[in-house]
């Protein structure tokens, strides 16, 4: 009996550890030191295709954050997706200076990221650089820096901004359009009134109205939420990331102490002059409802880019995040980017 | 370590109950962010104590105050990410009441802390690209804590106690960092000779 209970054991252990990860799947996490930076890229999904799909994360976030519904369930079934935090983000450490030229420097980071990769994974790697929001400001930044737009395969902007004033000048009509909408629709139609009186008042322009402006893109977006007109939850998989995955203290303290936006916006950083010289091929996907980067900040984009092939898509349904709000379509999409053009 | 090693062998002339000075040794479970795994040994030495009696309605009861300078070397883990290796030497201060049931606070301004980090690549402006060797970074890391215990043993040498402590890890990028951590463990003392 003794022996018996042994050997179920051991037939137990070898089991659970024996376990192998399925042979097609790469889990691994590395750093990339550059300039004083060492930046942690988190590497899950599929290597068999070998497409990577590099992830730059928007203001105040971080890698992992993305890392649930459409990239866990589609994304890293067919791709590698690196969920990278940006200098002074997330998980990144090191010791520097504050440099004059942040925005560039983040740029060659991700150029350093791109030749880790390669040199890591191997030549014949495809990278699709994805940016969100500021991310979209940061990855045209780095395809417009001088011979850099070869070392990827293509450009997806989600919800990506190129231009500061003009996402700032849009946005107070883009929330008087959002209201005139709701309120047609006969939509909680006392507190829109009221929120479009208050915008009617905002002059677009001035920087004293640029913190009223954001709070009365909040209060649009709870307007949205409590009429269902956007469907909000809070995935336990994305909160999972947040406090477990990452640290909530290092995230928060390391988004307090660096906000390469904010250095964005004081410069009135705009690239929509230089958009021409981006010639790769690019899916722009921006939502309908969006009060931070309004849809016409994508139009602008898609009517700047110099590639030939390029795709602006308008989610319906979605705000800041399409990935979270429609997820399947979100990945269908990508996919299907993706698919054409590696 | 060299500090802890330097206490325990050169000790500061203590004013005690008991002719011979009181060492305490620690081992805590270590959390950093709560939950990453880690352990921390510790070594206090009493140096000042004084007995006081507290004065409440109704009611007296007897004080213990004691000034505790410290070191301690610790490890933790956060799976998936890096591995923090640090030490720190302070001093503490304890008060224990009647019930052997201690307050404690420690400022521990000598501190060091060196991360390791996962496969690192190093990148350089000719677009070389090196594997770095033990990656990580050395920090200045001061720390402050607070927290309970009791003394369950004899002589008020051993007992458990809880401590939140945070470290700021200086330079952190290019400002501080601050890590909050639990610790959770057990205290047993040993009276040293006179030197």
């Amino acid at each position: 009996m003794r022996n018996f209970i042994t050997i179920g054991c051991i037939i137990i252990l070898a089991t659970v550890f024996g376990c192998s990860k399925p042979d097609h799947r790469l889990d691994e996490v590395i750093y990339v030191r550059h300039k004083g930076a060492d930046m942690p890229a988190y590497l899950h999904g599929n290597p068999e295709a070998k497409v990577f799909v590099v992830v730059l994360h928007g203001a105040g976030s971080f890698g992992l954050a993305f890392r649930d519904g459409a990239f866990t369930e589609v994304l890293e079934d067919n791709y590698v997706v690196v969920y990278w935090d940006q200098r002074g983000q997330g998980m990144s450490q090191g010791r520097y200076e504050q440099p004059d030229d942040l925005v560039g420097l983040m740029a060659d980071d991700v150029i350093a990221l791109a030749g880790v990769l390669r040199a890591k994974y191997g030549k014949e790697i495809q990278l699709f650089l994805m940016g969100h929001s500021w991310g979209g400001a940061l990855g045209t930044t780095v395809l417009l820096k001088e011979g850099q737009q070869n070392l990827f395969s293509g450009w997806i902007s989600v919800s990506g901004v190129h231009d500061f004033p003009l996402s700032a000048e849009s946005r107070r009509r883009q929330l008087l359009s959002i209201a005139d909408e709701q309120i047609a629709m006969g939509n909680t139609v006392e507190k829109w009134q009221e929120l479009h009186d208050g915008v009617s008042a905002l002059d677009s322009l001035s920087a004293n109205d640029y913190q009223p402006t954001l709070r009365y893109a909040m209060q649009t977006m709870k307007l949205l939420y409590e009429s269902g007109v956007i469907e909000h939850s809070l995935a336990s998989e994305k909160l999972y990331r947040a406090i477990i995955d990452n640290n909530p203290v290092t995230w928060m303290v390391s988004n307090f102490f660096n906000q390469p936006v904010n250095v964005a916006l004081a410069d009135d950083y705009s690239l929509s002059d230089l958009l021409p010289g981006i010639t790769l091929p690019a899916l722009l996907i921006y939502s309908k409802y969006d009060v931070s980067v309004p849809p016409v900040v994508g139009r602008d984009a898609y009517e700047r880019l110099g590639s030939a092939e390029k795709e602006l898509l308008l989610f319906e349904h979605s705000i800041h995040h399409p990935h979270d709000t429609e997820p399947d379509r979100f990945a269908e999409e990508v996919v299907r980017f993706v698919e054409k053009f590696r | 370590m060299i500090l802890v090693l330097i206490m325990h062998f050169f000790p500061l002339q203590a004013q005690t109950t008991s002719s011979d000075p009181l060492y305490r040794y620690s081992v805590a479970y270590f959390g950093n962010n709560l939950w990453n795994p880690g352990v921390k040994l510790g070594m206090e030495y009493t140096w000042k104590v004084k007995n006081a009696t507290d004065h409440v309605p109704n009611l007296k009861r007897s004080l213990q105050k004691e000034w505790v300078p410290g070191a301690s070397i610790g490890f933790y883990l956060d799976p998936g990410s890096h591995a923090g290796l640090f030490s720190n030497a302070g001093i503490g201060y304890r008060r224990t009441n009647g019930n052997d049931r201690t307050r404690y606070a420690s400022l521990n301004p000598a501190g060091i802390y060196r991360s390791f980090l996962t496969e690192t690549y190093a990148y350089d402006d000719q677009g070389n690209i090196e594997r770095v060797t033990l990656p990580g970074n050395f920090y200045y890391a001061p720390a402050f804590s607070i927290g309970i215990g009791k003394f369950t043993g004899p002589d008020l040498q051993s007992g458990w106690f809880t401590h939140l402590t945070i470290t700021t890890l200086i330079p952190y990028n290019h400002w501080i960092m601050p890590l909050i951590n639990l610790e959770v463990g057990i205290m047993f003392g040993k009276r040293g000779g006179t030197q």
